[in-house]
């Protein structure tokens, strides 16, 4: 149980240093296609580290491909949802800040 | 209209003082050009010197230590670093939108996502700029969300 306990430390550990495949760098900006491709290797990077630690703590076995192509389905999904959620929470917040910008615009026209 | 102009004392900074019973488009225009004056940016064009009104400029950029203002169809250069230009400028309709860009917010067309909490802003230029996922709290506060 505590050698379980450890590995999902470990695990979640591994998953945040994830981040910074995603992460904006201070020195220089990414264009959308390059974030994108940065998210898609973050994917590769999130199944292979949940893997690992999946057999690690005897989650599953590799040679159950049943088992496996279960794991990254639920992983698939998960992502996307995130991606997903994230992707309209920002495109609600783009939606007001538009908004905001016309009206400063209909304002600068009026003066 | 009199105008006396005096010597303020030395501990004093050098200010305008407007009496007027009632305003008028006469003082209204002396304000604005007063106001204008104060901000407005010297930028160079390899030794020529232009003055620029800031409602001109779409964005500063820094880039290798040098600070590049860029307006609808031109490109300048400031002596000034980004971070005196973000003092002058920064409570107009200027704000930091990355380490090195100050953006022009009355330039901006539209705003879309652009994945991991950044935006990108659509100029009036047609030119887009990346707003950090760090300065967009700072952009929602410019626009009053």
């Amino acid at each position: 149980m505590g050698k379980q306990l450890f590995f999902l430390a470990v695990l979640s550990l591994f998953c945040a240093l994830g981040e910074f495949i995603i992460m904006e760098s201070e020195e220089r900006q990414y264009s959308k296609k390059e974030i994108i491709i940065r998210f898609f290797f973050h994917y590769l990077y999130m199944n292979l580290v949940v893997l690992f630690f999946g057999i690690k703590i005897g989650w599953f076995t590799i040679l159950n491909r049943l088992e496996i192509g279960i794991v990254l389905v639920m992983i698939a999904i998960i992502y996307l949802i995130n991606v997903i959620a994230s992707y309209a929470r920002d495109k609600s917040l783009a939606e007001k800040m538009n908004q905001k910008l016309l009206h400063l615009e209909n304002q600068q026209e009026m003066k | 209209m009199k105008i006396i102009v005096e010597e303020p004392d030395e501990q004093e900074e050098d200010h305008v003082i407007i009496r007027c019973r009632q305003m008028d488009d006469t003082l209204l225009q002396m304000i604005q050009i007063l106001k204008r004056k104060q901000k407005t940016l010297v930028a160079y064009q390899e030794t020529t010197a232009f003055m620029l009104q800031p409602e001109d400029v779409f964005y500063f950029e820094a880039v290798d230590n040098h600070v590049f203002i860029y307006c609808k169809d031109s490109l300048y250069e400031s002596k000034q670093k980004l971070y005196e230009i973000e003092l002058l400028l920064g409570e107009d309709q200027f704000f930091r939108a990355s380490k090195s860009v100050i953006l022009n917010l009355r330039k901006i067309k539209s705003l879309t996502p652009a994945f991991s909490g950044r935006f990108e802003a659509n100029l009036k230029n047609n030119e887009k700029i990346m707003i950090s996922r760090q300065y967009v709290p700072l952009l929602k506060q410019k626009l009053g969300l």
